[in-house]
């Protein structure tokens, strides 16, 4: 392919977030911290919906920040939900990300 | 009536699983929601095989026991999306199960719903078209027809038959599955699941669905496209200020830092979520987006081989589309396109080779000139008119490679035959013969019919000399001008004439031409 492509971070953030999503399991994404997550949000395309991304040494880390439902098999949702949002990256992208999953909690519906 | 025991459990249980096992591939071809990577059945199997082993594994003394072995091992065992969601259904089942030495039919009923309505819980936004809403129809129907009083085998089979109904519209919910033209993977597998199970019920036959698979294509529409943050000042605390809250949407989260609340919402309606945080407090900061676009952009595929189309008439872009034409450019007899829109419509088309179908003989020279002007690969096929593309399109392979591609529809081609029936517009002199001014012509190839009396009757001279075989299929496009009605009337004419050919007729909405008509 001739030339070079651009894809911004906020496509990156919003391809994983609806991932999350649809992810059967999750319930929510948890801000890592209250705080941080109201002064972020003046600048909306930083990380500020539980879902970090970090460009490292050419590869692009995704770190969910997810609630479960209570009572689930959590390592098969995990299991599921970097499947899923690998495949979605692969498919839009064609990029494979680093994926890391944070439970910050588990919650009874 | 007998009330259903551990046995019955174990018994069910059992044959269900065997059923799923029997149907893994059937159930597996169809998965492309949400990784099209063709293991719903056997994950399913894996987790339904996880509860067997636990089952075997305790020896329950009741039916309550069966139903906490299914739960355990499903939950531990659970493999896939669909197998967690089945864990979960069982978990829900087990709260109305768990304890009871047996059940009657109403109270398996119950479970089921109650099992349903777990299964809804653990997801945002819970995706119709997929296995919760097939699991949810059956349980519905089976606990409706329950409380009519129908028996257990009768609400049971009823509640199969609605469930095969719902199965069969999953394609109209979640376009994925529409678009791959298939059912719901996950879905199937608990109808089979439950298939299996009625044999533990009743000797009767159940009906076995023929379910065809295609490959998947992929292209999100989404749901909720605008993707909004509103930043409020406010006194109410999360409850009041949710309270009346009933927008459509998903992904709602609500945070707050002292009297400074933020709202994350995707939603169809920016409009109206604004207006409604308007009322309860000072909007700080809005933010909208429209994630469909991106999305649009990043899941355009790119394509073997793109298709361009010149085109005039409501009905042949139709048709053209459905052929697989990616995009038509405007144009036709006395109304020529120029290279430029033929080349801006080469490059809209995610591909890097290009067959173009000029369609009319003034047409070749203008797409010839974009093989120059574009980094692609250009092919142009001579066609002198829309039927050509139309029939190329229909019958050729389109997964051949790009030189075989062209191979083939010049071969087509040259065995199809337009005849275009128009009214001339002023006298003229052709190969000899003179043509008044507002004569009906019917031109064919070089040669070129006339008449006075209606577009019809000269359509049917000019057929009239042509060979034509038996067996040939016999195409009338009629144009604008000319009523549906009309044209049926024409058609039934000519197949008076010509008995033994086959003849169809559609719209082209083409203006100038009275009838396109294509022999092949």
């Amino acid at each position: 392919m001739r030339g070079k492509s651009f894809i911004h971070e906020k496509s990156i953030k919003d391809i994983a977030v609806l991932s999350a999503m649809r992810c059967y399991g999750i319930v929510g994404l948890a801000p890592v911290n209250v705080v941080q997550k109201v002064q972020k949000i003046l600048g909306w395309n930083e990380a500020s919906r539980g879902v970090e991304v970090i460009f490292k040494e050419n590869k692009i880390f995704i770190i969910f920040h997810v609630i479960l439902s209570k009572g689930i098999n959590i390592k098969e949702v995990i299991h599921n939900l970097i499947e899923q949002t690998e495949y979605s990256f692969e498919k839009m992208i064609g990029i494979k990300p680093e994926i890391r999953v944070i439970v910050e909690g588990v919650k009874e519906e | 009536m007998d009330l259903l025991d551990k046995d019955f459990l174990i018994n069910f249980f059992y044959l269900a699983l065997k059923e799923v096992e029997r149907r893994k591939e059937d159930i597996n071809k169809l998965n492309v929601y949400p990784v099209p990577d063709g293991d719903t059945g056997t994950n399913m199997l894996m987790t339904l095989k996880s509860s067997l082993e636990e089952i075997n594994k305790i020896n329950p003394k009741n039916i309550g026991e069966v139903s906490e072995a299914i739960t355990k091992g499903s939950l531990m065992g659970a493999r896939g999306n669909s197998g967690v969601i089945m864990s979960q259904i069982f978990k829900g089942m087990n709260i109305v199960l768990k304890d009871k030495e047996k059940i009657t039919p109403k109270e398996l009923s119950l479970s089921l719903i109650e099992g349903v309505s777990k299964a809804y819980k653990a997801v945002i936004k819970p995706v119709e078209g997929t296995i919760l809403t097939v699991s949810k129809s059956f349980a519905k129907s089976f606990y409706e027809e329950i409380k009519r009083g129908k028996s257990f085998e009768e609400s049971y089979f009823n509640a199969l038959k609605e469930t095969r109904e719902t199965l069969k519209k999953t394609p109209e919910m979640l376009s994925i599955l529409k678009e791959a033209g298939v059912v719901d993977a996950g879905g199937l597998g608990f109808l089979v699941f439950m298939e299996g199970g009625f044999k533990a019920i009743s000797k009767r036959e159940v009906e076995m669905e023929k379910i065809e698979t295609k490959e998947a294509k992929l292209y999100q529409k989404l749901e909720f496209p605008y993707d909004v943050v509103i930043l409020l000042k406010t006194e109410l605390d999360e409850e009041n200020l949710m309270k009346d809250f009933n927008l459509n949407g998903d992904s709602l989260i609500v945070g707050r830092e002292e009297n400074l609340i933020k709202v994350h919402f995707h939603t169809d309606n920016y409009l109206k979520l604004i207006d409604y945080f308007q009322k309860k407090g000072s909007l700080i900061k809005i933010n909208v987006e429209n994630m469909q676009h991106e999305v649009d952009i990043l899941s355009s595929k790119e394509k073997e081989v793109g298709f361009v189309s010149v085109s005039r008439g409501e009905g042949f872009n139709k048709i053209l589309k459905d052929a697989g034409v990616d995009e038509i450019v405007d144009g036709g007899q006395t109304f020529n396109p120029s290279t430029k829109d033929i080349l801006d419509a080469i490059e809209r088309i995610n591909s890097k080779n290009i067959i173009v179908f000029p369609n009319n003989k003034n047409v070749i020279f203008s797409a010839l000139q974009t093989k120059e002007l574009t980094e692609k690969r250009v092919e142009v096929i001579p066609t002198k008119s829309i039927p050509e593309c139309i029939s190329s399109l229909t019958i050729i392979d389109k997964n051949l490679p790009v030189d075989e591609m062209i191979e083939e529809i010049e071969n087509i081609i040259k065995n199809i035959r337009t005849i275009e029936v128009t009214k001339s517009i002023r006298d003229t002199k052709f190969n000899g013969k003179l043509i008044k001014k507002g004569d009906y012509i019917a031109i064919y190839d070089d040669r070129i019919y006339n008449s006075n009396d209606s577009p019809e009757d000269t359509a049917i001279i000019s057929l009239k000399n042509l060979e034509i075989e038996d067996g040939t299929l016999i195409t009338i496009y009629y144009g604008e001008e000319i009523e549906e009605e009309r044209a049926k009337e024409f058609k039934e004419k000519i197949e008076k004439i010509f008995p033994n050919c086959d003849i169809e007729i559609y719209s082209g909405g083409q203006p100038l031409y009275y009838y396109i008509i294509s022999l092949e």
